[in-house]
């Protein structure tokens, strides 16, 4: 028996939310990566709306298939750069703690 | 949808993760102008640095652990490396089926591609992940396709000025005759420089090697896809079954780093065996180390050492010029800094 669940054992509260720390030092790299690869789905959904906001504008009605085969112009890669760079920019700023106070 | 066979339109997932990984470069200007500014402030002469690559690699990080960029950096390297590969396969397994018609006309036509699934592969190579792609160049049935059309043509080919055909195109033109009739390619991969000897010397029969058989097999997909009639072979560059004098020119574009000195070494001997009298040998690879300062090689090295590039460090601290000679080339001619061209003649 360790301190841990000893101290449990002494208030039957505390199985209520069990204070244990999960993540150790070996897991932040990993926890990182897990961040990183989000933003990239983050990245791919903001593509979809900017694809769906131009195919709505254009054709009314859209189906997947003409979202999934859509090709950009110059005019949708530059809108969806600057988007994917701005939500890049801000992962990147706060892995670099520049959010704080 | 249909799709064509070469620089395919890719599906929204794919494109927009595509998209991501190059963005996320973009993005990440600010904190490699933030790690230099920390290595100017830091590094006041470079020569100061430890003369031993590995103690120079521990310094520096050791350094510049307190500058929250660099941190980033590192992680968002190590990101790429690990997911690249990854993507890229995604998001051709998205249009795989948009390209069964391409991938069927160009398994006809004048190129012919011979594997050998028994040779024995060099150690050097078997079974490392070179660029840290997933699984190594055979590690996907269609790797060749990945990495030729997806990888250098949508990620690499976005930081390219003038593309990396033209860089190629370029690089294969310095050769000084202009009438080569029997060409080898040798470490031909997917087959981008062959593309651009062929483009040069359209009237020479062109002929390319590589240890992999995933890139062979696009190599031959795009020469039949081009109407040319590549003789492709699955074969280590530095023991080849071809007879003497078999080739007027033998090139290479930026494998030597692939490979480590004896490797190279040998693949020298082979060029010059390979040439007939009066033949040229024209190679090409990275910057050579004694061109660069101290922290322009720890910037290299660094790259190497987490960019799946186990014999960069060997392979860029070589005199080529001097193992060219000692292969029995003469007029043996450098130029860089990058591509660094090596060229020789076989008198």
């Amino acid at each position: 028996m360790n301190a841990e669940s000893g101290k449990m054992k002494k208030d039957p509260r505390n199985y209520n939310t069990p204070d244990k720390q999960i993540m150790g030092v070996e897991h932040v790299d990993n926890i990182a990566r897990a961040v990183l690869t989000l933003t990239r789905e983050v990245a791919v959904l903001t593509d979809r709306v900017l694809v769906l906001e131009t195919l709505l504008e254009k054709e009314g009605v859209v189906t997947s298939e003409a979202v999934d085969t859509f090709q950009p112009d110059d005019t949708f890669q530059k809108r969806a750069d600057a988007a994917v760079s701005a939500i890049s920019a801000g992962v990147i700023a706060a892995l670099q703690g520049a959010d704080r106070d | 949808m249909t799709n064509a066979f070469q620089d395919p339109e890719l599906r929204q997932r794919g494109r927009a993760s595509v998209d991501f990984l190059a963005q996320m470069a973009v993005a990440a200007g600010p904190v490699r102008s933030e790690v230099d500014e920390a290595i100017a402030e830091k590094v006041s002469d470079p020569d100061s640095l430890p003369e031993d690559l590995d103690e120079r690699l521990a310094h520096m990080d050791a350094m510049l652990a307190d500058v929250p960029g660099y941190t980033t950096q590192k992680l968002m390297g190590d990101w790429h490396g690990r997911m690249h590969g990854r993507l890229s396969a995604e998001a051709f397994e998205e249009v795989q089926d948009d390209l069964a018609e391409a991938f069927a006309k160009a398994e006809q036509g004048p190129a012919t591609i011979t594997l050998n699934p028994d040779r024995e592969p060099p150690a050097y190579w078997d079974g490392v992940h070179f660029h840290r792609t997933t699984g190594g160049w055979e590690g996907h049935e269609h790797m060749g396709y990945i990495h030729g059309e997806i990888i250098h043509k949508k990620i690499v080919g976005r930081f390219f000025p003038g593309g990396i055909f033209q860089q190629r195109r370029n690089v294969a033109g310095m050769a000084p005759r202009d009438d080569y009739a029997r060409i080898l390619d040798m470490g031909c991969s997917s087959g981008h420089f062959t593309t651009a000897l062929a483009q040069v010397y359209p009237d020479a029969q062109i002929t390319g090697i590589d240890l992999s058989a995933r890139m062979l097999e696009h190599a031959w997909r795009t020469a039949n896809a081009n109407g040319w009639n590549w003789q492709l072979s699955q074969q280590a560059a530095e023991n080849t079954d071809f007879d003497d004098g078999a080739f007027d020119l033998v090139t290479s574009y930026i494998v030597l780093h692939e490979m480590p000195a004896d490797a190279i070494k040998a693949m020298f001997a082979e060029a010059y065996r390979l040439l007939e009298s009066g033949g040229d040998m024209l190679m090409s690879d990275v910057t050579r180390y004694s061109d660069m300062d101290k922290l322009g090689v720890w910037k290299a090295d660094r790259g190497a050492a987490f960019g799946g590039e186990p014999h960069w460090r060997e392979s860029a601290s070589l005199d080529l010029a001097e193992l060219a000679r000692e292969a029995g080339f003469t007029n043996v001619t450098t130029s860089g800094p990058y591509p660094y061209v090596i060229q020789g003649h076989k008198a």
